[in-house]
């Protein structure tokens, strides 16, 4: 019996259609605006010195409701969270232990453009047992670095969107940190992880700037663990300068903006190297670390900054690569 | 102190517990230890304000404050006792609530970091608003509004409907039906926004880690479903978008199936985004998942044609103007029915002045994706059965999306004719008198709908979209569908199935059968007395109808008395038959 109209299977070309493809970041800065960041260092008190050799713990956050960065709100929020310190660390009022006093203000010197929020920085100090001086055991810092606003301008008056948080203190206190603030200000958070083109945009970019004369080498730490037994991971070290090098006579000297085709081809000319010399297909597995004389981040989300001078690469990539996440389901 | 405590004890309300003096009091615990007369001040400040207070409270001091004499005790019992029984309900409640409140200040400590899945209702963010400045002393008790963790009653919270304060974390709404009603009644932007963004997140970076397990994606999948069907969220679109190119189609299978008809695409091609990684499961897959598919395809195409009904014309109202000259027709009001509210209104037959150019534009982007759809449909739900073997499972679910599409322009007033011609095709050929039966009623539905088509055309001046699956033109349905009418009353009714007739219509039984098929193939072999789908009803009327003692008998012998074999099958529950020959042939129109 012939049929007046054709048969399509899923092989024909009737069935095939452009499906969506995750959105990837089309270009990223690599250095701040020059005159910006040169009057932004200026006002920072310690040169973000704060802010370096330190492992911080980064968290996503939706936008905040209510938020405000006021100096009454801020005492506002320093006392409240005071009081959930002290509830939670004394559960009973048997219980009792070294008050802790909370401080929030305004970081000056990450604002590196005029649509970025003012970067907020909470420190929670606990007495010391002497009774003379306290010692910071917490401190935390929510980050708005290069980012575009994900809230709708009608609604910008109601929310305040920080993507990232990074907070440096036990895991007992963050998780205080985070409830207060999630309980407070009608936000949701998570521990923020990289996947593997995060790894290799922020390896790429890092490498391209080079951090003084005496740098440390670079590390492309890969996981192996789910492969085989017996090896967690592989470690690959080359040399900063060597790593400059190859960027720049791949993608030029000069460059300010990357896109993902100097990203692919860098991670590509690096890989295939080792490849080739060790006989493992580096290509295959994922980053879990990536180390450079500018930050060192893994994909669970710790992050080390050493570098001043490239501060903003380092945060605004952190930043960016969260808001993207975020707005991979947001509606255009 | 201990006075001093029982006298605060004693005055203080709602309005005053602050958090300074939550802390001063802490303070005082701290320098003088527990004594009876702070904690219990402390209890009473954790049964007002539990936000403030949220450490647990040792309830081994039953009695906060000595009673020094004996004599006042029993005279302020009775005293109490007498205005208990005078009391009005209204204070009885206030005094329930304030034990329920108790009740609930004792009760909660959690795990050490307190981060539910769904957080609960409670109003934490007032305590950083409540702290007002020295300038301006107004309480949020002054203002007027209630915070939602203080109502207790139904009863009061419709009385407090207007004044009630939504809670600091609106995600409870997911659990909280009250919240819900809530938040229908008045739909802040804000406060969905609020929503939006929580879930949006969770979305993004929970659900796809391990560190939460199954169950809580599941758990929150549901709470999202039961949601859905009363708001509209975009973020549940996305999320399929997102989630479904790397769905595996075994885990949550029936939370995503179920969202899937909450979708609201602005176009076909967005909708594509959700049927193109769900097509390649539906070709990997069982029967149960082809048909959950189609099954929720058709729920989807549902939901949009009862969000966009239009007024529906009656059968009275097709009599009346079939026979009225067009030019005749204009300055006539006439009825139609609103199926919606089941009451009649004079409309303008120059027609649909009245509605705005938004909602005109939306109705024609709904119809154009549902046309598409119909379209899609037809392909994919062919090849699935072609794999599966035409199973059962897949002709009901497809049947019950062929009932929704003949019906579009009757029942929900929808201005859309879609006849998907290759799954009708492929349903004529079932084995299934059900099956068959079905087939017939939808294309008696066919024909009532492309008649209501010409009222609203001429009449109403109401563009109708109408295509077939295999033809883009918008002329061609009435070929198609009297092509196929011939085609299904010649097969189960006048058995020339082969026999060749005027090329005006096309047939799928038009074909040159090779020499060695002459004269084996046969023009009464599907009909519904000699079918394979009829064959038990064949011998059944056999049986009731001839002597027991004839010795030969066929089918074929039905054939004079097809008339009545059709009232047989209307006695076995299969009216269908009889509808479709009555309606379609002219000897049983007469009738």
């Amino acid at each position: 019996m012939a049929w007046s109209t054709p048969i399509y299977t899923p092989a024909s070309g009737k069935f095939c259609s452009s499906t969506r493809i995750p959105r990837t970041p089309q270009s990223r800065r690599l250095i701040a605006p020059r005159d910006t960041f040169i009057r932004q260092r200026e006002v920072t008190e310690d040169g973000y010195r704060g802010l370096l050799k330190k492992t911080w713990i980064l968290y996503s956050l939706s936008p905040l409701y209510n938020f405000k960065t006021d100096t009454v709100s801020l005492k506002k929020y320093a006392r409240s969270l005071d009081n959930a310190f002290s509830s939670e660390r004394r559960p009973t009022l048997e219980e009792s232990g070294p008050p802790e006093k909370c401080e929030f203000n305004v970081y000056e010197g990450l604002k590196f453009h005029e649509s970025d929020n003012d970067a907020l920085q909470i420190q929670v100090k606990e007495e010391n047992v002497s009774g003379r001086g306290s010692t910071i055991v917490l401190t935390a810092l929510f980050l708005c670095v290069n980012v575009d606003n994900v809230v709708p301008d009608n609604l910008s008056s109601h929310f305040r969107y920080y993507p990232v948080i990074m907070v440096t203190g036990t895991k007992s206190r963050t998780e205080v940190l985070l409830n207060w603030i999630e309980r407070h200000f009608d936000c949701h958070s998570s521990p923020l992880t990289f996947n593997n083109a995060d790894m290799q945009w922020m390896l790429a970019c890092w490498c391209s700037q080079l951090e003084g004369t005496i740098t440390m080498p670079v590390l492309l730490r890969y996981s192996v663990s789910e492969f085989c037994d017996g090896i967690s991971t592989i470690d690959i070290r080359c040399e900063a300068p060597f790593c400059k090098e190859l960027w720049d006579r791949l993608n030029g000297k000069e460059k300010v903006e990357a896109d993902a085709e100097d990203v692919n081809r860098f991670v590509k000319a690096i890989e295939s190297h080792h490849e080739y010399a060790m006989k493992i297909l580096f290509s295959k597995l994922n980053l879990s670390e990536v180390g450079t004389s500018v930050a060192y981040v893994s994909k669970m989300g710790k992050l080390k900054l050493f570098s001043s001078e490239n501060i903003y690469m380092a945060l605004s990539f952190v930043c960016v690569a969260a808001q993207n996440r975020f707005q991979q389901l947001a509606r255009h | 102190m201990p006075h001093a405590c029982h006298l605060l004890y004693m005055l203080t309300r709602r309005q005053d517990v602050q958090l300074y003096k939550v802390q001063k009091l802490l303070d005082l615990i701290n320098k003088v230890g527990p004594e009876p007369g702070l904690i219990g001040l402390l209890t009473l400040y954790k049964v007002y304000c539990p936000h403030l207070v949220p450490m647990r409270l040792d309830h081994k001091h039953k009695v906060f404050f000595k009673s020094h004499d004996a004599l006042w005790r029993s005279t302020i019992e009775e005293i109490v006792k007498m205005h208990q029984s005078s009391e009005d309900t209204a204070t009885q409640e206030r005094t329930l609530a304030t034990q329920c409140r108790r009740e609930r200040a004792v009760v909660k400590r959690g795990a050490k970091r307190q981060k539910l899945f769904i957080p609960e209702s409670h109003s934490a963010a007032d305590e950083i608003a409540e702290e007002k400045d020295t300038e301006t002393a107004v309480f949020s008790m002054f203002d007027g509004g209630v915070p939602y963790p203080q109502i207790d009653s139904f009863a009061e919270f419709l009385d407090k409907l207007d004044r009630i304060e939504y809670p600091s974390q609106i995600a409870a709404a997911f659990k909280d039906k009250r919240l819900q009603l809530l938040l229908s009644c008045h739909p802040d932007p804000v406060v969905l926004a609020r929503l939006g963004f929580w879930l949006q997140h969770f979305f993004t970076f929970d659900f796809k880690s391990a560190d939460v397990d199954h169950e809580r994606k599941e758990q929150l999948l549901q709470l999202l479903l039961e949601f859905s069907q009363h708001f509209q969220i975009p973020v549940v679109q996305e999320f399929l978008e997102s989630y479904l190119p790397s769905w595996d189609g075994l885990n949550f299978v029936t939370a995503i199936f179920s969202l899937i008809p909450y979708v609201q695409p602005s176009s076909f091609q967005e909708l594509r985004n959700i049927l193109d990684p769900l097509q390649k499961l539906f070709f990997t897959s069982d029967v149960y998942f082809k048909a959950m598919f189609i099954t929720s395809l058709t729920k989807l195409a549902s939901n949009w044609v009862l969000a966009h009904r239009g007024p529906v014309v009656t059968a009275s109202e097709q009599e009346h103007h079939t026979s009225v000259n067009a030019d005749s027709v204009v300055g006539v009001s006439r009825v139609v029915t609103d199926v919606q509210t089941g009451k009649t209104a004079a409309v303008d037959p120059r027609g649909t002045g009245s509605r705005n150019s938004g909602r005109v534009e939306s109705e024609e982007r709904i119809q154009t994706i549902l046309l598409h759809l119909m379209n899609y449909l037809d392909n994919v739900i062919v090849v699935g059965m072609r794999m599966e073997e035409d199973h059962y499972l897949l002709q009901t679910t497809t049947l019950d999306l062929l009932e929704l599409i003949s019906t579009m322009l009757q029942k929900f007033g929808i201005p859309l004719l879609s006849l998907p011609l290759q799954v009708i095709h492929r349903l004529m050929l079932s084995d299934c008198p059900a099956t068959l039966a079905r087939l017939c009623k939808v294309i008696n539905s066919y024909r009532a709908a492309y008649n209501t088509s010409k009222t609203c055309r001429n009449v109403l001046n109401k563009p109708i979209l109408s295509s077939v699956s295999t033809d883009a033109g918008q002329d061609c349905f009435p070929r198609h569908f009297n092509g196929l009418l011939l085609d299904v009353l010649g097969m189960l009714w006048q058995g020339r199935m082969f026999q060749g007739r005027r090329q005006t219509y096309e047939s799928i039984f038009q074909l040159k059968p090779s020499p060695r098929l002459e004269g084996v193939l046969n023009d009464r072999a599907l009909t519904i007395y000699t079918g394979p789908a009829f064959v038990g009803f064949a011998y059944k009327f056999l049986k009731e109808t001839q002597k027991d003692d004839k010795k030969k008998i066929h089918p074929f012998q039905i054939e004079e008395w097809k008339d009545n074999y059709l009232l047989f099958l209307e006695k076995e529950n299969f009216p269908e038959f009889k509808d479709l020959v009555f309606a379609n042939t002219k000897s049983h129109k007469k009738l």
